[in-house]
């Protein structure tokens, strides 16, 4: 499980993406920006299934994109909610507030020797 | 080719598909967003519309309504879609559902989150496998046709010979059956017959007449199987007696019909086919 200390008490960190997902990249964190909203309003709700559905799909989706700090968060996620641990989805929470706001993209280029 | 995504989530549809499609031997990449839009594809809920062609599945295993497991099961009961390769795309929580999936019809698995490199290999994998069973297909139906041509011809070839044979032996037995008729009605002309010449005449006359009813049996099928001759259906039952004399068939015939009613028809009533002419009688 991620622990909160991992990102929260980081400073910028680097993502390295794969240039063939330029395009689509800025779309998939704007689309985890809005999870986050969504947690937080089925947290309130004590919506836990909702909560692991969205865990579950960052836990798929993240390291795809180059984003295996979201592949863990939500796979930390989703069992938060399986456990119907409210401390740790808050955490959790935390955690994904703090990665969206500091990760740093950086595309990868391959380029030829000499 | 083409490769359909099924997938609940639009970031992992978005992402498969960029993958594949910056893969040249990918070909059209298609997507849908749960099991029954890709049955949509795949014509399974509309079989007389056009199917979209579809190659390969890449099949995620959560989704809602249907899951991948049991859409992967129904598309492998399917008559056209069955030979479709599906690579099931899984989260590590769900490596315990592959047996399931394998035993559903999949061919093969990805973990998400999805590796690229990975993917396009697995892809590539389905692909060939795909080619390699379409190639079998069609030489297999290219063999059936071959054989099916070959036996059409022999058959036709069989039949034209018995409608040969049939045709050229009734002459001669039309001839024999008119000289005994001669032997035996015109006694006065050819010389009068002692008891015993009288009765093998008699007796080889009812021989003859038993020989061409076969041999006349015999035409009337090579007609019949090609397509020369036309047919009125005539029912009858267990008491043949009826059948019998609306097809106004000799003793003999009458005989075999009686025991093809009481051995093969027994209490049902039969429909049989005859030949025209015979109700013509």
């Amino acid at each position: 499980m991620t622990q909160p200390n991992t990102y929260v008490n980081s400073g910028k960190f680097f993502v390295y993406v794969d240039p063939k997902i330029e395009d689509i990249m800025p779309l998939f964190l704007q689309h985890r920006r809005e999870d986050l909203e969504s947690i937080v309003v089925a947290l309130e709700q004590a919506d836990f299934e909702t909560i692991e559905t969205l865990g579950h799909g960052m836990n798929g989706s993240g390291g795809g994109f180059g984003f295996d700090g979201i592949t863990e968060i939500g796979g930390s996620m989703e069992q938060a909610a399986i456990d119907r641990d409210v401390v740790m989805v808050k955490k959790q929470i935390e955690c994904l507030s703090v990665y969206l706001e500091r990760v740093e993209v950086i595309l990868l280029r391959l380029t030829k020797k000499g | 080719m083409s490769i359909l995504i099924v997938d609940d989530l639009p970031d992992t549809r978005l992402l498969l598909k960029t993958f594949l499609e910056g893969d040249a031997s990918s070909g059209e990449v298609l997507t849908a967003a749960s099991a029954l839009d890709a049955f949509q594809y795949l014509g399974m809920d509309c079989p007389a519309e056009v199917a979209t062609p579809v190659d390969m599945i890449l099949m995620d295993i959560s989704m809602p309504d249907l899951d991948g497991i049991e859409a992967c099961r129904w598309i492998k009961s399917m008559n056209g879609a069955r030979d479709i390769p599906i690579i099931m795309v899984t989260a590590h929580s769900e490596v315990w559902s592959l047996e399931e999936a394998f035993l559903a019809g999949a061919m093969d698995y990805i973990t998400k989150p999805v590796n690229k490199v990975e993917l396009r290999a697995r892809v590539r994998s389905g692909q060939a496998l795909k080619r390699e069973v379409d190639r079998r297909k069609l030489s297999y139906i290219n063999d059936l046709e071959t054989k099916n041509r070959e036996l059409e011809l022999a058959y036709l070839a069989n039949t034209q010979i018995m409608s040969t044979i049939t045709h050229e032996l009734n002459t001669p037995l039309a001839s024999i059956i008119g000289y005994l008729d001669r032997l035996i009605g015109q006694q006065e002309s050819v010389g009068p017959l002692n008891e015993r010449q009288q009765n093998y005449a008699q007796s080889a006359r009812i021989n003859c007449s038993l020989l061409k009813v076969m041999i006349d049996d015999l035409l009337d099928m090579s007609r019949i199987e090609t397509a020369t001759l036309d047919l009125t259906p005539v029912a009858f039952g267990a008491g043949c007696q009826y059948g019998a004399k609306r097809c106004g068939m000799d003793g003999a015939t009458t005989a075999s019909v009686k025991v093809l009613a009481q051995t093969e028809v027994a209490q049902t009533r039969a429909r049989w086919f005859v030949p025209r002419s015979w109700t013509s009688k």
